[in-house]
């Protein structure tokens, strides 16, 4: 068991509205100049943590992506396979994995671990559960995680990488979770559940949790599978699909949702090629 | 004309810092034609990022090849200096 200390949650629903450098302008102006989209995007949401709370400068950096920064990686193709020039530095550098860690830690004048952390399907989970371990084995005092995605154009293409149907809405986000070890003063605890499930397990394990809760499922989620896991459940759904488009780390914006509007136990069930995975979260 | 006296060629050369240097919050008219660029001088805060940038923006847009630092140092000093090396009558 880990233990929720602070949320931030930014969620564009429609990201091409939204200009996050102006954002970042205001928030941190010393920070725009060589960042991109998807490292202010960081920043803004880390901006929100240290808002609410003091982060101590000896707090591990965890940030999960679906996509990592994309517009950066599409440029260096660009100046590659089109322009056959060499990059500019600043994209050079900020496509090397860690660059927006670097970035957001300066940012929080942070001297600490700063692991950047991506799988293939349920990245959230993955970058929980190596949190939870870190914790629990009592590697890091204290983890900031985040999961950052941006939108990435055109749509079409976006989608196909993605695996996505033709008529999902894409968003973007930056959801972040203050994680420790500690139960004082914490919004809630969190438990990653490591087990992959097929269907049959997941209703089993529905059927197993004691007490009220509410269950709630990601965007991959068939409305097929759903229907049938809510068919007899005597469980409510907690719903946030209507206030996001698909981003694959949006999973965090979920559960720091939950955070912020609800209390009680949550069931988070997610799905990636024919498996589930399941995340039980409760807020006090 | 010598480049130093161009003032289209000069004007041309602190968009080109400004832009391809990240430095927003600059115009032009903010850059003096003397100061040394890389100085604490200068205001702009540029550093050796920024002198690669400039490197490679000068060679797209200028055709000049600057990829020896000492010769970058050389030829980066002032604007009037950087003119004068571009345009040298």
């Amino acid at each position: 068991m880990i233990y929720i200390q602070q949320v931030a949650l930014i969620n564009h629903q429609q990201p091409e509205d939204v200009d996050v450098k102006a954002i970042c302008k205001k928030v941190a102006p010393k920070f725009v100049r060589r960042t991109d989209r998807f490292i202010q995007l960081g920043i803004l949401g880390v901006a929100q943590i240290q808002d609410k709370q003091a982060i101590s400068e000896n707090t591990a950096l965890y940030l999960t992506s679906g996509q990592g920064n994309i517009s950066v990686f599409k440029r260096l193709c660009d100046y590659r396979f089109i322009e056959k020039s060499p990059p500019k530095p600043v994209d050079f550098i900020n496509s090397l994995s860690n660059t927006a860690g670097f970035y957001i830690a300066q940012f929080l004048g942070l001297n600490s671990k700063n692991n950047n952390l991506y799988n293939h399907g349920f990245v959230v989970e993955m970058a929980l559960t190596l949190a939870s371990s870190d914790l629990k084995l009592k590697k890091e005092q204290q983890i900031l995680l985040g999961g950052v995605d941006q939108l990435f154009e055109p749509a079409e293409i976006a989608k196909q990488y993605l695996g996505l149907k033709p008529d999902v809405e894409l968003g973007e986000g930056s959801n972040w979770m203050l994680l420790n070890r500690e139960k004082e003063n914490a919004l809630a605890s969190l438990e990653i559940i490591t087990q992959s499930m097929n269907l049959q397990q997941v209703k089993a394990f529905m059927r197993s949790v004691e007490g009220d809760y509410q269950v709630a499922f990601a965007l991959r989620c068939s409305e097929l599978d759903i229907n049938e896991l809510m068919a007899k459940a005597e469980q409510t759904r907690f719903t946030y699909e209507q206030r996001v488009g698909f981003y694959e780390t949006v999973a965090l914006y979920a559960l720091n949702n939950f955070i912020q509007t609800e209390k009680g136990l949550l069931l988070f069930i997610d799905y990636f090629e024919g498996q589930f995975r399941l995340i039980k979260l409760n807020v006090f | 004309m010598i480049g130093s006296q161009d003032e289209a060629l000069k004007l041309r050369l602190k968009k080109m810092i400004i832009e391809e240097c990240e430095k927003d919050e600059f115009a032009a008219d903010d850059i003096s034609d003397d100061v040394l660029l890389f100085s604490p001088e200068s205001g702009l805060d540029l550093d050796s990022v920024d002198a690669l940038q400039l490197s490679m923006s000068l060679q797209a847009q200028f055709n000049v090849r600057l990829t020896d630092p000492k010769e970058f140092r050389r030829v980066v000093t002032t604007i009037n200096g950087l003119a004068d090396y571009l345009q040298a009558e």
